[in-house]
């Protein structure tokens, strides 16, 4: 069979001639949307596509908004207890198992505060039938949001094992994207995936609630996130009608500022991220204590007035902004030797902390 | 060139021991209908619907030694769903993106791709309301709507059948609209 050198094609077939290809055909293609059976477009097409792209959001001076959902916007659950508690909407049946979910407050301001900056997409590790069910929740909950076609799921991309590939949703890059999202480490892949990121608090309601139903949901992640990205967006399309290239630059641009001038000393060994975090929100790190401006640690060290909790270090980049380290620092110091982690007022990430180590080494040792 | 056509085919199945006893042969019947409606069989393509197994079509089973358990063949009159290359037929739009229109009729998925449209459609992706417009702003392809189309190219594999179609010929395209009912 002649070799067919159309931009698109679907599994086996070219999508527009029809011809079968055989797997001896080596033109190099771009994995762009999984449905029923893989589409692919060739390099040439996908650049096509990202320059349309482009000038469409340049022209409506828009930035692309890439949402997770669990633990960002909302926390799911599939336990019966959920149904009763107050503001829980419910997806009804989702592969067979009731579901119940809790949106975020300031969920509502915080799209309405984006929508017009942003061109909003899903993508999210949860299935297909979950995507669109929660989608609808969220165009219920913020009227006028619209996520069009930019849904991603689980079941579109099978080949990527856990981790998200932006390529996959922007065939042909995304240089105007940005990411919310309360984990990196998923973020991995690809060159300019991690810096895109704005990371989050996890959204952990239901845990909560059920140790403490009477506990207060005072979350406020959304509407600093949302102030982050007013901020982006206000640097990349500035009033005097020009554009910026870099997005990630932009973004930076307020980040940078949140540990601006600080040295930090993590007393502690943390996982990558966390350094990673560091020097992107505007930090040096240093290797003795003694130049330090912020030892960050969870124990109480010996010297008090340079204290910062690794709370504090958390908040900060959660909130993009500089919070008062003493406001972290737990009242009572907690026991020697003890593995019993300091609790602030609010909860901190410690096991998420955790998890993302492990995940990391898996991969670094595989 | 046939797209529905009628056939006697032959269902393996293995029963467990406890199903036997006087309602066998209903459990059987109900047991083809639950596995076999809806499956793609390959090249014969799609079982729309099974039409009838009748009580003289079940085999006298076989019991295997190591289970216990009773191999049957069961013969049954299906409809099944089989495209073509060259077909044209009437596909429901499920989802668009930049890339084209991902349409199906009844279990089957057919890809439209933006190169397979025509020339005044080609480049007309909004992504604000979510759908191909022509030049003219006349034709608007969105989700639920129905477009006519050709096959262009029709995969087998065992589990699913992979089309993809094209819009780019005279009297193919949209059909009917969501905003815009029977016209």
């Amino acid at each position: 069979m002649a070799a067919c050198t159309h931009p698109q094609r679907l599994g086996n077939l070219c999508a527009v001639c029809g011809a079968v290809l055989d797997g001896k055909d080596t033109t190099e293609q771009v994995a762009a949307r999984a449905s029923s059976a893989a589409l692919s477009v060739t390099s040439k097409e996908a650049e096509a596509i990202a320059g349309a792209r482009q000038s469409r959001l340049d022209t409506q001076r828009k930035l692309q908004l890439v949402l997770d959902l669990d633990h960002t916007l909302l926390e799911c659950s599939t336990d019966k207890r959920a149904s009763s508690v107050e503001g829980v909407v419910s997806l009804g049946n989702v592969a067979g198992r009731p579901h119940w979910v809790r949106l975020r407050p300031g969920l509502r301001q915080f799209f309405d505060a984006v929508r017009p900056l942003y061109e909003l997409a899903i993508y999210t590790h949860g299935s297909r039938a979950y995507a669109a069910g929660v989608a609808k929740a969220l165009t219920e909950a913020a009227p006028g949001t619209s996520f069009g076609g930019r849904v991603v799921s689980r079941d579109d991309c099978p080949d990527l094992r856990g981790e998200k590939s932006l390529a996959r949703l922007f065939p042909g890059g995304a240089a105007r994207a940005l990411i919310l999202d309360d984990r990196l480490d998923v973020w991995t892949r690809g060159v300019d995936q991690t810096a895109r990121v704005l990371v989050v608090q996890p959204y952990k309601f239901f845990e909560h609630h059920f140790r403490d139903p009477s506990r207060r949901d005072g979350d406020a992640q959304l509407s600093h996130s949302a102030r982050a990205l007013c901020a982006a967006h206000a640097a990349f399309y500035p009033s005097n009608g020009s554009v910026e290239d870099d997005v990630v630059a932009c973004l930076d641009r307020s980040r940078t500022k949140v540990f601006a001038g600080c040295s930090l000393f993590f007393a502690e060994e943390v996982d990558i991220y966390a350094a990673r975090c560091a020097e992107r929100y505007g930090a040096r790190l240093v290797e003795d204590p003694a130049e330090a401006t912020h030892v960050v640690s969870r124990q109480r060290p010996d010297d008090e007035a340079r204290w910062a909790h690794l709370d504090w270090f958390w908040y900060c980049v959660w909130r993009c902004r500089r919070e008062s380290a003493e406001r972290y620092r737990p009242q009572q110091p907690p026991q020697n030797g003890s593995r019993k982690r300091a609790r602030s007022p609010e909860e901190p990430a410690a096991d998420e902390d955790d998890e993302w180590a492990a995940d990391l080494e898996e991969e670094l040792f595989s | 060139m046939v797209f529905f056509y009628k056939t006697d085919l032959i269902y393996e199945m293995l029963l467990s021991p406890q199903y036997f006893g006087p309602s066998m042969k209903t459990r059987i019947k109900d047991e083809v209908n639950k596995q076999v409606e809806g499956k793609c069989l390959g090249r014969e393509g799609y079982v729309i619907a099974v039409t009838s197994v009748k009580d003289e079509d079940v085999d006298t089973g076989v019991v295997e030694y190591d289970t216990g358990c009773v191999a049957v063949n069961v013969r049954y009159a299906a409809i099944l769903l089989r495209p073509f290359k060259n077909e044209v037929l009437d596909a429901i739009v499920d989802d668009v993106s930049e890339l084209g229109v991902f349409t199906s009729v009844g279990p089957l998925h057919i890809f439209v791709s933006r190169h397979a449209m025509p020339e005044d459609l080609q480049n007309g992706f909004d992504a604000d309301s979510d759908a191909w417009l022509s030049d003219d702003k006349e034709v608007e392809i969105k989700k639920a709507c129905v477009i006519r189309l050709r096959l262009l190219g029709v995969m087998c594999d065992t589990t699913q059948i992979t089309a993809v179609g094209t819009i780019k010929d005279d009297f193919l395209g949209l059909i009917s609209h969501p905003d815009n009912q029977g016209f």
